[in-house]
């Protein structure tokens, strides 16, 4: 197991261990901070639509080896993004199986974080493997 | 009516019933301020954002300790402050409900008023 994923692992489950998922608002706020560093590595979240923002993560993921790549699957008031073989797989899916939401994984940090800048007022709903894919579902509150 | 929409009129009924509150604030589980009715100025290092994640860890944190007791169902949480109090209230499974209050608040009341509205609130989500 890599360094960065034994890390990943301990501090999910140490929260997890703790708060259960109480322990889910820390995504959030690691999650800025984590688009703040990016943005001094040029590495820039942006996106004045929610399809430009989902052009750019693409981008990014790509660029940096962090997954294939993302995609949108949407119903009425529920945003689900596909993130296919983020790089940290088998972190999430021994997490999964523990009955622990992989939520300090850095493509889901990234995702809820992008997804508060550009403005989408949400509600995380779920965490799900699929496959070598995470699915984040979101409620979209109007 | 959008949730939002249903959201603002619970919470001025909150303001209604009782006047003297000083901010009320609705936050979903993963720590997203849904909505805010703030009536003084937040200080500089604060924002809603922050208020609604704190909420939900201490939320979480007094559900944990309550289970560990073996007390049941957390229905509220205090927290006493020398110059006002915090009540927090569950709203079902994505949402809690954040009241800040004087002192010298009709804690009775705050109770009664609160768990009417969380009742109605757990109906949206």
């Amino acid at each position: 197991m890599k360094i960065d994923h034994i890390v990943i692992y301990a501090l999910t489950k140490g929260a997890w261990d703790l708060l259960e998922n109480g322990a889910l608002p820390i995504a959030a706020t690691a999650g800025k901070e984590l688009l703040a560093l990016m943005e001094q590595e040029g590495l820039k979240v942006e996106g004045e639509s929610y399809e430009q923002l989902l052009q750019n993560l693409n981008d990014i993921y790509q660029k940096v080896g962090l997954a294939e790549g993302v995609e949108s699957l949407n119903g009425d008031d529920i945003l689900k993004l596909k993130i296919n073989k983020p790089y940290d797989i088998n972190i999430m899916k021994q997490l999964d199986a523990e009955g622990i939401k992989p939520y300090m994984s850095p493509v889901v940090l990234i995702e809820i974080a992008a997804l508060r800048k550009i403005g989408t007022k949400s509600i995380l709903k779920d965490i799900e493997i699929d496959g070598d894919s995470v699915v984040i579902t979101f409620k979209v509150i109007h | 009516m959008a949730i939002l929409g249903e959201v603002k009129s619970i919470i001025a009924d909150i303001r209604k019933e009782i006047p003297d509150i000083k901010a009320i604030t609705l936050a979903s589980k993963d720590g997203v301020s849904i909505y805010s009715d703030i009536g003084f100025a937040l200080g500089e290092a604060i924002d809603e954002e922050t208020i609604s994640a704190l909420g939900v860890l201490i939320y979480s944190t007094a559900r944990k300790l309550n289970t560990s007791f073996q007390n049941g169902d957390l229905e509220g949480l205090t927290v006493s402050g020398s110059a006002g109090l915090t009540v927090v209230y569950d709203v079902g499974a994505d949402a809690i409900l954040i009241l800040v209050l004087p002192k010298e608040a009709n804690i009775g009341l705050v109770r009664i008023v609160a768990r009417q509205a969380a009742d109605k609130l757990k109906k949206l989500f």
